[in-house]
């Protein structure tokens, strides 16, 4: 399976300090040339540039040049995103989208993709047993104090934390 | 240099002779600081008007970045200090749900 992050989702999971985690738990995180280019900017990213050149370095991340061109409304890295995911699902292999927005995720889903929020990536990270119940909440906490949560959204995911344990426990 | 053009507005003396002062603190003359306040006024307008555009759905946050030409990280900070949602919300959980359980599926056939 492959996860391709979008520029949002990235910087967030690096503010969370989650990069390596969900590269041990997912595997190599992909990324095309305009998100790579944001990430690396010294002089967007002065704090966070560095450690992206790290992860590359150590192929936690992984850089790749977009194959297809998807027209689209949104920006460009979110639709080179897209664009890559799309190739791959068209040619049958696995791919999932990871992006924070709300109209990107919308046209993941148009477009007939697979696609996640950070959120959801750490819901699947509790439900693997890669970090506990009592992480999740603290990750969430953080999270919401950089990107505002949806409370309706996160409700609803502790509540299929919860559903899911117990069909497992019913097994 | 682009074309420029001269507008004229009323201030009360008090601000203006404040204006002057931090200019003169600032080492400015006082046309280049209202300049400057008008400028940083309005890239702080469109950006807070695209943040709202973002919770409605009707633009993505790179779209925003592109647009005030500042870092994705710097538009999601905004938002945040707005107290604005920008990210995801409910409307796309069902979707996500069943990906989570495939994912769960998948990972469970192949341990």
């Amino acid at each position: 399976m492959k996860l391709k992050f979008d520029a949002c989702s990235l910087i967030l999971s690096q503010k969370l300090g989650m990069i390596p985690r969900l590269h041990d738990t997912f595997g190599t995180i992909i990324i095309t040339t305009t998100v790579h280019n944001e990430i690396m900017d010294q002089k967007k990213n002065p704090g966070s540039a560095k450690s992206f050149k790290g992860f590359l370095a150590q192929g936690i991340i992984k850089n790749i040049v977009p194959r297809g061109i998807l027209i689209s409304t949104l920006g460009q890295g979110e639709a080179e995103t897209l664009a890559e995911a799309k190739i791959e699902v068209d040619s049958k292999e696995e791919a999932i989208c990871v992006t924070d927005d709300k109209k990107a995720k919308k046209e993941a889903i148009r477009l007939g993709l697979d696609v996640l929020g950070l959120d959801s990536l750490l819901v699947e990270m509790v439900l693997l047993g890669k970090i506990t119940e009592d992480e999740f909440d603290d990750l969430l906490t953080a999270l919401d104090k950089i990107h505002k949560l949806d409370l309706v959204r996160i409700t609803e995911l502790r509540r299929f934390i919860r559903r899911v344990k117990k069909l497992k426990e019913g097994e | 240099m682009s074309d420029t053009s001269t507008i004229s507005t009323r201030l009360d003396e008090d601000v203006l002779k404040d204006i002057e002062k931090l200019a003169a603190e600032m080492n400015l003359d006082r046309s280049a600081l209202i300049r400057k306040f008008i400028l940083d006024g309005y890239q702080r307008a469109v950006l807070q008007r695209d943040i709202l555009l973002v919770h409605r759905g009707e633009l993505s946050i790179e779209q925003v970045a592109e647009r005030t030409r500042l870092p994705i990280g710097r538009v999601i900070e905004a938002a945040r200090e707005m107290d604005v949602e920008i990210g995801s919300d409910a409307s796309t959980l069902e979707h996500e749900k069943r990906v989570l359980e495939e994912m769960l599926e998948k990972k469970k056939r192949t341990s």
